[in-house]
């Protein structure tokens, strides 16, 4: 195998809070190659944020801790660096952009000293050269008349053009990767995808690899050439990105599929949501993670936990993270479109859901399906 | 900009006709006159009458006070019923002291408790911080008239290190100072903490660290900003709340300052004192805040003055 941009391996991070150790990255591995672009899709508490930040060691610490694992970037060990090796990555090697472009730029400095910022500290430009390269940078990102609004404060530009400016920053040290953090979830979809295609078309452009983390299976599709499924703190799927949306082999993964409305499905055909709750990373699942909500459960779901290993019936690099599409397992012929499984498991599961406790106060730990 | 401070300049003269006219009335509701008869003066009931007639209080109150903004307005704050000196010029002899003491003790609760905010708010749940909040409870609870009581007891009667009366070299400041700064500043290193604590988890601060900054430029340059906005929320009524309520700690240190002569003049029931210490005290308040309106929209460009 060629040498890696990115090697991660068996990461784990857990947070530790006042009700337990929350395992919120669980043994996650990946790679990415230079250049390369990868999706990490999940839902909302599945480790995925938790896996980005961990790459830069932004998790705060404490409660957060990076027990195990290594993220070895362009040779060298990052969970091994001290602190200022790492300060060298971030913003130069490593870029991130975050979620929400309302509340990750600073209200009180001007854009243009938010950008300088950097190219002042990894690139050692001047305060003038840094001002020019930041205007060429807004202008790179789509900033109209970006001279005059450079010394704008973020209040002054929209959801859009602050989304903007973040890539622009993200840019502006000519990173070999960058994360992108749900970087479209805050705003409008005609926005969005104008932002995806500027973080697509950029990233090709100066060969950057990106990560790009989201929720939105429908996001990730024209983005990215692998995409890796996250379900409660693990990998549970990996693939091509055709092969995924052509021949997923993952329970959850079909489960994200049929939530995605279509337009070429039947006007009436209704979106199956996934039921139950995502799992409780404080005490998981001894068995598969998804096992709790998984229509095709068998008994072996709930005793073992399966590894993630290359599936029949698929590409070679495929792999997923089920004992029912493995091999010998009881859906390797299955067609996820046709077969929705056991009703009367979905009817259980409902059932569950209805009598658990009201949902506890929203944190960082997501509500617990104890009685799962 | 400029506009805005001419409006709230101009805004002061109506908001000093009710405080005028709130004082004057209740300054006169209160009962006893400034030529009540005194045991150790006695003075004939026709004296007592030829007096009020000369200082006009024999007038009905709403005559008298139309009379008293009349006045003002020609510059005229009256003479002192009790000194018989014209007000301006006692005022002029106390407010110099009132300030120099007002200022010190800003400067030195600003000085301890912006830094010892800060440090605990970066040192959270550490013995810096718990040191820090026990410090900054017992200056918010224990009323500055006890500290200084214990302050003269330790430091002017028993070690003799610091004169405690009166007023003049820097000696003499140095307690009074210190009493009068503690409370305002304990509580700004509580504000300054809690603001901090707020400013580190924002998101913003996560982007500058991922940005490679160090952690000094990560608070001075980020958090640090944003952090001021609600401290200088609070400065501007601390600031006001130094220069007049430094009444009961002149009086007790002896200072020669505005305040003694405000409670000295309300006990003598002094109108023209009480009146022009009052709208004194009312112009000061309004400056600071003006003043703390104009620094907060140098802090935060979100706010914009019309």
């Amino acid at each position: 195998m060629a040498q890696q941009l990115l090697e991660v391996k068996d990461l784990h991070t857990q947070f530790f809070t006042r009700d337990g150790v929350v395992h919120a990255v669980d043994g996650v591995s990946f790679e990415l190659a230079a250049g390369e672009t990868l999706g990490i899709v999940g839902e909302s508490g599945c480790g995925k944020s938790v896996t980005a930040l961990s790459l830069m060691r932004l998790i705060p610490i404490p409660p957060g801790k990076i027990v195990k694992g290594s993220i070895v970037f362009d040779g060298a060990d990052v969970l091994k660096m001290d602190d200022d090796e790492v300060r060298g990555i971030r913003g130069n090697n490593i870029a991130m952009i975050f979620q929400d472009p309302m509340t990750s730029l600073n209200p009180v400095l001007t854009i243009s000293r938010q950008i300088s910022e950097a190219l002042e500290l990894h690139l050692k430009m001047d305060k003038s050269e840094a001002r020019k390269r930041t205007i060429e940078l807004l202008d790179l990102v789509g900033i109209p008349s970006a001279k005059k609004r450079v010394d704008d404060y973020p209040h002054q530009f929209s959801g859009g053009m602050r989304q903007r400016v973040m890539i622009a920053m993200a840019l502006s040290c000519n990173p070999k990767l960058i994360l992108a953090d749900e970087p479209t979830t805050a705003l409008d979809v005609t926005i969005q995808a104008q932002i995806l295609d500027l973080l697509k078309n950029l990233a090709r452009e100066f060969r950057t690899a990106f990560i790009l983390i989201t929720h939105d299976l429908g996001v990730v599709a024209g983005m990215t050439q692998r995409i890796h499924v996250m379900y409660g703190g693990k990998i549970v799927e990996k693939a091509d990105t055709g092969e995924l949306f052509a021949n997923p082999k993952m329970p959850y993964t079909w489960g994200l599929l049929r939530s995605i409305p279509r337009l070429d499905e039947r006007r009436k055909a209704k979106l199956l949501p996934i039921e139950g709750l995502p799992p409780d990373l404080i005490a998981p699942p001894p068995g598969c993670r998804f096992e709790p909500r998984c229509q095709y459960r068998r008994d072996v779901c709930r005793e073992k936990e399966p590894e993630l290993v290359h599936i029949p019936n698929a590409k070679p690099d495929h792999e997923a993270r089920c004992w029912g599409t493995q091999e010998g397992g009881w859906l390797v012929d299955t067609d996820w479109r046709k077969e929705v499984g056991d009703t009367r498991v979905i009817e259980e599961i409902k059932q569950e859901v209805a009598q658990l406790p009201p949902e506890p106060k929203p944190g960082d730990v997501p509500p617990s399906p104890t009685a799962i | 900009m400029l506009r805005y401070i001419i409006r709230r300049l101009l805004l002061i003269i109506p908001t000093m006709f009710f405080v005028a006219l709130i004082t004057f009335s209740l300054a006169h509701l209160a009962p006893g006159s400034p030529f009540d008869k005194n045991p150790n003066r006695p003075m004939s009931q026709e004296t007592i009458d030829r007096i009020s007639r000369f200082y006009g209080v024999d007038q009905p109150v709403p005559i008298q006070f139309i009379t008293y903004i009349g006045n003002v307005v020609r510059g005229d704050f009256g003479i002192s019923f009790t000194r018989r000196t014209p007000v301006v010029d006692i005022i002029g002899q106390g407010i110099g002291t009132t300030f120099q003491l007002g200022l010190g003790a800003l400067a030195f609760a600003l000085a301890f408790s912006l830094p010892l905010g800060i440090i605990s708010a970066l040192k959270q749940n550490t013995i810096v911080d718990y040191a820090s909040m026990l410090v900054a409870t017992i200056g918010t609870t224990i009323p500055g008239f006890v500290t200084a009581i214990f302050l003269i007891y330790l430091f002017g009667v028993t070690l003799h290190l610091l004169p405690f009366v009166g007023w003049g070299s820097w000696q003499h400041m140095i307690m009074p100072m210190f009493v009068l700064g503690l409370a305002p500043g304990a509580f700004l290193t509580r504000i300054t903490r809690a603001s901090m604590l707020e400013a580190v988890r924002q998101d913003y601060v996560r982007t500058a660290r991922s940005k490679g900054l160090g952690e000094r430029a990560v608070v001075i340059g980020h958090a640090l900003k944003n952090a001021l906005i609600p401290v200088a929320t609070i400065i501007g009524p601390a600031t006001a709340g130094l220069i007049t309520g430094s009444f009961i700690i002149e009086s007790l240190f002896n200072v020669p300052g505005m305040g003694r002569l405000y409670v000295i003049s309300i006990v003598q029931r002094d109108y023209p004192t009480i009146m022009a210490t009052t709208l004194l005290y009312a112009f000061l308040i309004m400056i600071a805040n003006l003043t703390v309106d104009i620094v907060y929209g140098v802090l935060d460009p979100r706010i914009k003055v019309r």
